[in-house]
């Protein structure tokens, strides 16, 4: 073996020292991204993520129903107005302002599953957490990390699919047997 | 076979939004007798206390989806010939191929309209 390659016991020592330092400082990072919000003083992190995204999911539901009850009204005041075609065509449009408001429920389970996600990037990374001898935020254990089959049908849920892969009414339809 | 519009429907749906549009939905096709439940587990025992006309029932819900509602409604005696519309976002080929083997009157995939709604009760009930 050539000599030109092997380290001094000072060089070997400083390399360990690096390597401990890189471990040290990726324990940190590690751990702040799943630290709560009051332990490491900012919001850019998993469980704020969560936070926002649930806080999406609200302010979405609640528009929706804002939206819907408009949508109600004017089904209502349509239906009473003299001229019968104007009032058939106005409840017409009404009720395609509800068929549209069925949004937040597309987007609702498609957070859902980004929540989903979120939960088990955080799970995963307390169990490095733990590896590294690192203390776990409080509520997580490294135990609740999903093993995906906690209910029957669960390989058959997968929530709606991406645009270019979801099949349109008549193709469900062939399928099924209605064409 | 004539529907029966005064036939008591039990709509399914864990999101209180897609309950509002669907009543609202059968509302507009003269359906008005209709209860509502927020997942399989509240919709079985509903079933079980009162004598339903149609389901229309989503899948992805907790406790129990609407697919094992549905597996259970057919294994009963008594419901087992209930009519019952899947309404869902669960639009994968193994999806559709499951809920049929398991007895589903017929299959709507989210987001859908007023005349898909129609002409899938149409095709259960006949024209109305």
């Amino acid at each position: 073996m050539s000599n030109t390659h092997q380290l001094t016991v000072e060089q070997l020592e400083a390399e360990i020292e690096k390597i401990a330092q890189y471990i040290v400082e990726a324990k940190v990072e590690i751990a702040s991204i799943s630290l709560p919000e009051e332990k490491t003083g900012n919001e850019k992190n998993i469980a704020h993520a969560a936070l926002e995204l649930a806080e999406v999911v609200r302010h979405t539901e609640e528009a929706t129903n804002a939206i819907m009850d408009k949508a109600d009204a004017i089904i209502l005041l349509a239906s009473g107005l003299a001229d019968a075609d104007t009032g058939a065509k106005m409840g017409e449009h009404a009720v395609g302002i509800l068929e549209a408001c069925s949004f937040q429920d597309i987007t609702g389970q498609r957070i859902k599953k980004v929540l989903n996600t979120l939960e088990q990037i955080e799970l995963r990374i307390s169990r490095l957490v733990k590896l590294f001898g690192g203390k776990l935020p409080d509520n997580l254990k490294v135990g609740d990390v999903d093993t995906g089959h906690r209910r029957p049908d669960e390989d058959l849920l997968n929530g709606p699919q991406l645009g270019k892969d979801k099949p349109s009414q008549d193709e469900v339809d062939k399928l099924f047997g209605n064409s | 076979m004539a529907v029966n519009k005064s036939m008591p429907i039990l709509i399914v749906d864990d999101y209180k939004t897609m309950l509002r549009i669907v009543r609202g939905l059968l509302n507009q096709l003269g359906f008005m007798n209709i209860d509502e439940a927020t997942d399989g587990t509240m919709a079985w025992e509903m079933v079980q206390r009162k004598q339903y006309g149609l389901i229309v029932s989503d899948w992805n819900m907790e406790p129990m989806s609407g697919f094992e509602f549905l597996k259970l409604v057919r294994t009963n005696e008594a419901t087992k010939a209930l009519p019952f519309i899947m309404v869902t976002a669960e639009s994968k080929t193994e999806n559709i191929i499951a809920a049929k083997q398991a007895g589903v009157s017929n299959y709507i995939v989210k987001p859908f309209n007023a005349q898909t709604l129609k002409q899938k009760l149409e095709a259960v009930f006949g024209a109305f």
